[in-house]
């Protein structure tokens, strides 16, 4: 199925702030899948599967317990949103190579790592158990899809990217959008006959 | 050629500062201005020598079946496909969970051919049930005004012109309740669009879609006036035709839209402060310049005679706005030719008006100078992806000064007292319908939208306070996940100070349709009128030419009504 981006990042951003994560967070999940999507890499699957691990696991902290060393989650394992967004704050401060123990998904650490790819002014290469890929700014360059879970490292540097062609679509399986949706509909009150007159303000009939 | 708005504008010329501009009560009072965006459309598609035509009519005499409006400019052409419907009354409704309509409307990016007007007739009838694509710019449906449908289709169909007073009085003749764009049910996102000249201003594809679908409502209602009457039927005297605008009803989506975009919305607030002060820097104004704006003074307060509204909020403010104009029309009789003309009548305006005077002056005085302020119109627009990452290298020290600088109101305001988080913003699981609730009275706050960012700056300060101010944002946020929206919004508002709403977004006072206005009004929508605190009808494009009709003489001023007309 054919999503505009807007609508993809509009469901990422709800369906991830109906999984728990806090509305500042879920606006970075959304952007992340929404670059990862112009890029012509699918992000809805993997944000199903990071959406439910957050979910199964409670919205216990997921981010590295500390911005020194190696990063390490509290719970045994880090969000890569929650990484991506802290990556990102630091900017030109991320104290690279840097090791991250067992991200989910790590897929989702690419948007991220392109934005300091363009602080430090080169490209960033990330390393996991079966492969690695390399970002800058706003190319990206992805053999094949990371492992669900690893640990991944990031280095400077790396061979220069070519522009990547940009996706105006995000292309995804309708059953990835239920799974969404149904993320996203925690978000939504109960209507209510009282709300349905006094919360939007209006009459039901306009034959005036 | 365009021209930027930027730091230099604040420097060269006095800005009105945002803290008195983004109020709630003087965005709710806000008037179109040459700016707005059906006017910048008209501008141009004249300017450009744009060609319209009419390349289908198939509805037949119970009104059922679709038309298609093309307009071609130099570069591309666009089409509205129009469906119209034989609708029961019992199901016109204007609300958002309305599931069928009068007409049904998607603007074609190009010329649709028999393929594409069958998938758009299997999509575009149900709205929201159904799936636009990347052809497709804009999604959206409109309900008759069955009172005033009937009385043009009875008049024209025996022969007679529909009463002027009755057109007056309602506007239009059909009323849109939702124009959908960017992206909205699988249409191209407005980054599709965004790079070519015609679709630079912001809205440019759904006010072309809106003006097209006056055209096509104008033939809808002349064909029904012809099945009705035979060979009795007249078509509608174009100078009445002209006075009719569409309608549009907008309720409580619109209003979130306005928090939810403080880049773009700085753009529009920025832009017109900028013309304002690039106006009220000149020394001294010339006689044809005086002229036109006395003239288009004298017309305003026409279209201000004509305004119609039972609601007492804008009754109140209407009957100020006529004083007002009592005693702008005397006092601008002399006194244009001394020293600053319109800055010392604007300093006048602030003691003497009230601010939906003050601000209809504002939009008059920027007429004359189109010279000036045209330019400014695509710098509208806004990339809001530019203020989305943080800088958290940022001391806490500087966040917190920021919160003070941005926010003084919020840090002022007691948010224990339930009067100060009285509402609560949510989506309902119906439909999708932004709402708003008692927080104190309905089970909704587990459901809030991130839409008082004054409030959510008060508790980012407060809990920066037990932190070291050398630590950095970074540090924080890692602790404090919860306020990562608060933090990007506060370094938005420091680089983009007119994107910030200067009053409580939840507070028991708020009145939604401030909201609703301020956007309107750039729209270029006039006849405010509201049917509650949080919704509002208004009218577009009344006293425009129709496209066919369209010169470079008559794009620019026909908001104002004239003389006789």
């Amino acid at each position: 199925m054919s999503l505009s981006l807007n609508e993809t990042e509009s469901l990422a951003k709800t369906a991830a702030k109906g999984a728990g994560l806090c509305w500042g967070m879920a606006e970075e999940a959304a952007k992340a899948t929404r670059w990862l999507c112009a890029r012509g890499i699918d992000a809805c699957d993997p944000l199903v599967a990071l959406l439910f691990r957050h979910d199964e696991e409670g919205h216990a902290q997921t981010g590295p317990e500390r911005l020194d060393g190696d990063w390490h989650g509290a719970e045994g394992w880090l969000c890569p949103v929650a990484c991506g967004a802290a990556l990102s704050d630091l900017g030109k401060a991320a104290s690279l190579p840097l090791t991250l123990t067992r991200v989910a998904l790590p897929v989702f650490l690419l948007p991220f790592a392109a934005s300091i790819a363009r602080e430090f002014e080169q490209p960033v290469t990330l390393s996991w158990d079966s492969g690695q890929a390399v970002a800058d700014g706003d190319a990206v360059a992805l053999d094949a899809p990371p492992p669900p879970m690893s640990d991944v490292v990031l280095t400077l540097g790396g061979p220069l990217l070519a522009e990547t062609p940009r996706h105006s679509r995000a292309e995804t399986d309708q059953m990835i959008l239920v799974s969404l949706g149904i993320y996203a509909a925690r978000t939504r009150a109960p209507a209510t006959e009282a709300s349905r007159l006094a919360g939007a303000g209006a009459g039901l009939t306009d034959n005036d | 050629m365009t021209e930027h708005a930027d730091m230099k504008d604040f420097s060269a010329c006095a800005l009105r500062p945002p803290e008195q501009v983004m109020r709630l009560a003087r965005l709710g009072s806000l008037h179109q201005c040459r700016l707005s965006f059906m006017r910048q459309l008209t501008r141009r598609l004249s300017s450009e020598g744009w060609r319209f035509s009419r390349a289908a009519f198939e509805i037949d005499d119970r009104g059922v079946g679709h038309a298609v409006y093309c307009a071609k400019g130099p570069e591309r052409t666009y089409s509205l496909v129009a469906f119209a419907h034989d609708l029961p009354d019992h199901l016109r409704s204007d609300r958002v969970i309305a599931e069928a309509w009068d007409a049904t409307f998607a603007l074609f990016d190009g010329v649709p051919d028999r393929d594409d007007i069958a998938r758009l007739s299997r999509n575009v009838p149900v709205q929201e049930a159904g799936r636009i694509s990347e052809s497709e710019l804009s999604l959206s449906r409109a309900n008759r005004s069955v009172r005033l449908w009937t009385h043009v289709v009875d008049r024209l169909a025996t022969g007679q012109q529909p009463d002027p007073d009755v057109i007056t009085e309602v506007g239009y003749l059909m009323r849109t309740t939702a124009v959908y764009g960017s992206g909205k049910f699988g249409a191209a996102d407005r980054e599709v669009i965004a790079d070519r000249p015609e679709m630079a201003a912001p809205f440019q594809a759904e006010m072309l879609s809106v003006y097209l679908t006056r055209w096509f409502v104008r033939d809808m209602v002349e064909h029904m006036a012809r099945v009705q009457g035979g060979e009795n039927a007249v078509a509608l005297d174009p100078a009445l035709a002209r006075r009719l605008g569409i309608g549009n009803s907008t309720g409580l989506g619109m209003a979130p839209f306005l928090v939810n975009h403080p880049m773009l919305v700085n753009n529009w607030i920025l832009v017109r402060e900028t013309a304002l002060a690039r106006v009220r820097a000149l020394p001294s104004a010339t006689a044809s310049e005086i002229a036109l704006f006395r003239d288009l003074l004298t017309r305003s307060a026409k279209a201000v005679q004509r305004w119609r509204t039972e609601h007492p909020i804008q009754l109140a403010r209407l009957a100020a706005l006529r004083a007002d104009l009592a005693r702008v029309l005397p006092h601008v009789a002399e006194g244009l030719d001394a020293d600053h003309p319109w800055d010392t009548l604007l300093t006048w305006a602030e003691g003497s008006l009230s601010l939906e005077g003050q601000e209809l002056l504002v939009s008059l005085m920027l007429e004359p100078y189109g010279d000036i302020i045209d330019g400014l119109g695509p710098c509208m627009a806004a990339v809001e992806q530019a203020g989305f990452r943080i800088d958290g290298s940022m001391p806490l020290h500087q966040v917190k000064t920021l919160i003070e600088q941005q926010f003084p109101w919020a840090l002022e305001t007691d948010w224990t007292a339930p009067e100060a988080t009285a509402r609560a913003w949510y989506v309902s699981e119906e439909k999708l319908e932004p709402r708003l609730g008692q927080r104190h009275e309905e089970p909704i706050a587990p459901y809030e939208q991130p839409l008082a960012p004054g409030r959510d700056a008060a508790l980012l300060h407060a809990d920066l306070g037990d932190w070291p101010g050398d630590t950095p944002l970074a540090a924080f946020l890692l602790k404090h996940p919860e306020h990562r929206h608060s933090a990007r919004r506060v370094q938005i508002a420091a680089k983009a100070p007119y994107g910030e709403i200067r009053d409580n977004t939840i507070g028991a006072d708020m009145l939604p349709i401030d909201m609703l206005r301020a956007k309107l009004s750039f729209f270029g929508a006039t006849s405010f009128d509201p049917r509650s605190d949080r919704w509002i009808r208004i009218t577009m494009f009344a006293g425009a030419p129709y496209p066919p009709e369209l010169t470079e003489d008559n794009a620019d001023f026909w908001v104002y009504p004239e003389a006789g007309a």
